[in-house]
């Protein structure tokens, strides 16, 4: 049964969810490394990254038929592991997550691929560390105004202030 | 989906030390997402023993038997994990042992309605050696993880007790339903519940001598063998007097005060 390993995303989590350890093995090393490195960027913490990694993949083991087909397994894989990095953040159990099954690539994402040095980095560059963290939190890693304040520490309130004048500085820079 | 760059050498290194500004990063993570060659080109960035030691992790986690119901209620309103485990696989504390409890108390009850002066007697003399028989099944030799218990580095005493108080609760409360909802005497209500509190606790007391089956045994059958000779000799329900409570009070205590000092002959 070595075939897995040439086996699309999409098939092996469909598997996944019939139970089969060794299609969880060949996803698990696949999208292990790359949501380490990105769960590290928000999370110096090893010990908390590793944790939110664990539970990351218990939670794919045990909700694989849950998802639907569309869009990348990445990116599904993603919305549940910022999730239960900030369950691991809080530091209390992790709660059922309904709607992470909806994350896939956004518009704004799709713009990002390959823009790094162009008019929207720049201007992307130019906010200050507050708001960038904020933009990243809320449109790249689709967190809600709620779960980007929790990740950040900052209050709901301030994260909706806070977008709403990146959006406005972005506005500006780009027209 | 298919894009024109990829994460080259130099970008993936910056990228996985943390190198780069969060624009660069940005597009990374976004590209990830898309494409599984540039995914797989990370993947030497983590070392292979971290990502070994979380998989082993997962496996323990994935395989772990799933807890009761029971279990998952404990945890819930409070309980520690490993304190929920070990009420969770109690014998008695299984949906069909408390089924049989509440039917021998049941029966117990209605027995009320038939005659006038036993009738009563019979649910003040069932009644307290409920809880008994669910605690000698708790722990001790009735327990199928027995022997687990035995080697296991935790304090039976405190195992007894932690599972004694539950099941206790437990009985308490079935013993409740069923007065509150059929008996017509609300005095009857409470009158077992201190001879049932020192029945349990010496049967408790004993089991650090004998094996707590023969002391529940032992226990149950001189309460009832007592309830029976005093009714036939004085034909009511003076047993549950006050002198009787008050006695019930001083075995409680007494017990209580065994068990603390014998806490280590438990085996």
């Amino acid at each position: 049964m070595s075939d897995h390993e040439s086996w699309t995303d999409s098939r092996l989590l469909k598997v996944v969810a019939e139970g089969d350890r060794r299609a969880f093995e060949v996803l698990y090393a696949r999208h292990a490394p790359w949501l380490v490195l990105r769960l590290t960027r928000r999370c110096a913490d090893a010990g908390v990254v590793d944790d939110a990694v664990q539970d990351t993949f218990v939670a794919v083991w045990r909700t694989a038929h849950k998802w639907q087909g569309k869009g990348e397994v990445a990116a599904w894989i993603w919305g549940i592991g910022i999730r239960r990095l900030l369950d691991q953040l809080r530091g209390r159990s992790p709660a059922i997550i309904k709607d992470h099954e909806d994350v896939v690539v956004s518009a704004e994402e799709q713009v990002l691929l390959g823009i790094e040095y162009g008019e929207l980095g720049t201007a992307l560059n130019r906010l200050s560390p507050e708001l960038r963290a904020v933009v990243q939190a809320t449109v790249l890693d689709g967190l809600t105004s709620r779960e980007a304040g929790k990740l950040l520490g900052i209050p709901t309130g301030t994260v909706k202030t806070r977008m709403m004048r990146a959006r406005g500085l972005l506005r500006e820079e780009l027209a | 989906m298919s894009t024109a760059w990829h994460i080259d050498e130099d970008l993936s290194r910056d990228y996985t030390q943390g190198r780069i500004d969060a624009v660069l990063a940005s597009s990374v993570e976004a590209h990830l997402l898309v494409c599984a060659a540039c995914r797989q080109s990370l993947v030497p960035a983590v070392p292979r023993a971290r990502l070994d030691r979380v998989w082993d992790d997962i496996v323990a986690v994935v395989d772990a038997p799933a807890p009761r119901p029971l279990e998952r209620l404990l945890c819930h309103m409070g309980v520690r994990e490993h304190t929920a485990r070990l009420l969770g696989v109690t014998p008695s504390l299984r949906l069909g042992w408390i089924a049989a409890s509440a039917l021998a108390l049941l029966f117990a009850v209605l027995a009320t309605g038939e005659t006038t002066r036993f009738g009563m007697l019979v649910f003040l003399a069932v009644a307290p050696t409920v809880p008994v028989a669910g605690v000698v099944m708790a722990f001790g030799r009735a327990d199928p993880a027995h022997e687990l218990a035995l080697a296991a580095p935790y304090s039976i005493v405190r195992l007894a007790l932690i599972r004694a108080t539950a099941v206790l609760g437990v009985c308490v409360a079935l013993a409740l339903v069923t007065g509150l909802a059929l008996l017509n005497d609300r005095g009857a209500l409470a009158a077992w519940l201190l001879p049932a509190l020192a029945l349990t606790s010496l049967t408790l007391a004993l089991s650090s001598w004998f094996e707590p089956l023969y002391a529940g045994a032992a226990i149950s059958g001189l309460w009832l063998s007592g309830v029976a000779g005093t009714a036939l000799q004085s034909g009511d329900s003076a047993l549950f007097g006050s002198a009787v409570q008050l006695l019930s009070l001083a075995v409680a205590a007494a017990s209580s005060f065994l068990i603390f000092v014998r806490r280590k002959e438990f085996s």
